[in-house]
């Protein structure tokens, strides 16, 4: 019996258990809008984690995490699902990072998905407002991503002038 | 691909609508609040639509004291990113470190070993729940100095005062604690055998302050003028945009982690979780009121609890003592939730068996509640705002990270 009652999910889900023993539903992208409707019909109402991260060799992946608001212990309930995203094609071409946004059914996924846009240039189909959260609009990179490399100088504007803020030293990262 | 429009569900909300000319010719007015504003708290910049004296919309800019905490944790040992969470949310900086030290714990121990005593248990939450007070406390004094009232700041902070003393004798800080550990907390309590005594009597009296409080201000005509019906937010709304904490409460759902999801040991003490069914800035401010005076229900069992010397164990785990903790090698991933005073604050940690953390996200309760701001202010006058942005209770350091 699948967790996600009243829809039909086209790929297969993958589930297994994290360190707290709660068990992640690893599921197709493609999935996710259905996913994160059926959680909500189930009353997992609150977005309670958004949090995307990247492994150096293999996919990125984006962690949800959707609780039940409740007034006792019986009826609470969390539901955690896992997509993964592609960062190269099987010839080892770079690919854009793509996720479909949950923000229709969540609006609380608006902010959390620009910050992970932010740190990680994953960009979320149907998000009405994909811009940086934290860094400045001009911001080149995504600091997050494993392959980021520090920009060499930081460069600042005084007097109408670029002025270097600071050199990379040795051993940062 | 699925998503809404293949579906055919309707788009829910409209986050920035664009600005419209008004029908007799004239536009809105775009007015710069911010960054550096004394009622943001910080450097929260807001860009306002108004229409005369009222808001059409409301855009949070934030990011101005963004500090690339999570970038900066995988780049040191498990343990040195306890004093960057201290950073974060600086008024409750214990829960930000009782947040990260479970997530940490979850990926050592799993679930047959005990990592943390119980006597560590109850030191955290005995930590914890000053720190509660303390918040809350600061919060209600600058919550009424936003709105032009100079008294009730003096009033909080004559508390917080003593509480920060208390914790400063605890672990040596006022502020940036940095006073948990995995496996336990730093010290145990201090060796003066009048400290708890010194709690317990200001424990007693902190009631009677809250009842203080409540005699100045809750009838005050002009209090409840501006408060009552001020920054409404449906119970609907609130779900939606991921509202946790005294506003989720004050919208009637009794939604606190304590209760329903219990960690540490707040299973075992008793507790009433205060809940109103009126959400607006009036509301807010009777629940936090009411949460100061259940934190001190819950101190005073934790303080019989530590005076009674019957817990077992030392207040740090022995494995980690030391110069072990800085070896701490952790692999795995895992989410732990605490209820945080301004809501729901979660650590996302995943590792790979090493010395440095692959991933830390922190969930900041101030950052998820402010995204409602705009759907609490749309309609309201610009000085409503002002009491709106203060019933929500933000920190900027907890909003930027």
């Amino acid at each position: 019996m699948s967790v996600f009652k009243g829809v039909t999910l086209q790929h297969d889900v993958d589930t297994e258990p994290t360190a707290d023993g709660v068990d992640v539903h690893t599921i197709h992208a493609d999935d996710l809008f259905l996913a994160a409707r059926s959680a909500k019909d189930q009353g997992y109402r609150i977005l309670s984690l958004l949090s995307a991260s990247d492994d150096a060799k293999g996919p990125m992946s984006v962690l949800y995490s959707f609780v039940k608001p409740a007034n006792t212990i019986a009826e609470f309930g969390e539901l955690r699902v896992r997509v993964h995203i592609a960062k190269e094609d099987e010839e080892g071409n770079a690919l854009a990072t793509h996720c479909p946004s949950i923000s229709d059914i969540f609006p609380a996924a608006i902010w959390h998905e620009r910050e992970m846009y932010d740190m990680y240039g994953i960009t979320f189909d149907g998000n009405p407002d994909m811009r940086r959260m934290f860094l400045p609009e001009d911001w080149k990179g995504f600091p997050m991503r494993k392959d980021d490399k520090t920009p060499e100088q930081f460069v600042a504007m005084q007097d109408g002038e670029d002025i270097v803020l600071s050199e990379q030293r040795e051993g940062s990262w | 691909m699925v998503d809404a429009a293949s579906l055919g569900i309707p788009k829910t909300f409209d986050q920035h609508p664009t600005l419209k000319p008004l029908g007799d010719g004239s536009h809105l007015m775009q007015l710069n609040m911010g960054p550096q504003h004394p009622s943001t708290h910080g450097v929260l910049r807001l860009k306002l639509q108004l229409d005369g004296e009222i808001v059409h919309d409301v855009e949070p800019v934030i990011g101005y004291l963004h500090r690339g905490s999570e970038k900066l944790a995988e780049g040191m040992n498990w343990v040195k990113f306890i004093p960057l969470t201290d950073r974060m949310d600086y008024l409750a900086a214990m829960h930000n470190n009782h947040g990260y030290v479970m997530a940490v714990e979850e990926l050592l121990g799993g679930a047959d070993e005990q990592v943390v005593s119980e006597r560590a248990e109850y030191l955290r939450v005995f930590a914890a729940e000053m720190s509660r007070i303390c918040n809350h406390l600061f919060w209600m004094g600058t919550f009424f100095l936003d709105m032009g009232a100079i008294t009730p700041v003096f009033y909080a902070l004559r508390e917080r005062e003593e509480i920060l003393t208390f914790l400063e004798e605890l672990c040596g800080a006022r502020l940036t604690f940095n006073y948990m550990r995995p496996g336990g907390v730093k010290f145990d309590l201090p060796e003066d055998a009048t400290y708890l005594n010194r709690v317990e009597a200001f424990i007693d009296r902190m009631p009677a302050q809250v009842g203080e409080y409540q005699k100045l201000l809750k009838k005050n005509d002009i209090i409840v003028g501006r408060l009552n019906g001020t920054g409404p937010l449906s119970r609907e709304q609130a779900l939606d945009y991921g509202i946790t904490g005294p506003m989720l409460r004050a919208t009637g759902i009794a939604h606190d982690l304590r209760r329903v999801a219990p960690y540490s040991v707040y299973g075992q003490l008793n507790f009433d979780i205060p809940v109103i069914n009126q959400s607006d800035c009036y509301g807010r401010l009777q629940i936090r009121w009411a949460e100061m005076v259940q934190s001190c229900k819950i101190l005073k069992q934790v303080i019989a609890k530590l005076r009674d010397g019957n817990l077992d164990g030392l207040c740090l785990n022995p494995n980690y003592a030391g110069g072990k903790i800085l070896r701490i090698k952790a692999g795995g991933e895992a989410y732990s939730r605490i209820e945080h005073p301004k809501g729901e604050y979660g650590v996302h940690v995943i590792g790979d068996g090493k010395l440095k953390p692959q991933r830390v996200h922190v969930k900041a309760p101030s950052f998820a509640n402010l995204q409602a701001l705009p759907v609490m202010t749309r309609g309201q006058k610009i000085a409503d705002l002002i009491a709106t942005l203060g019933s929500v209770d933000i920190v900027l350091g907890d909003v930027d990270r």
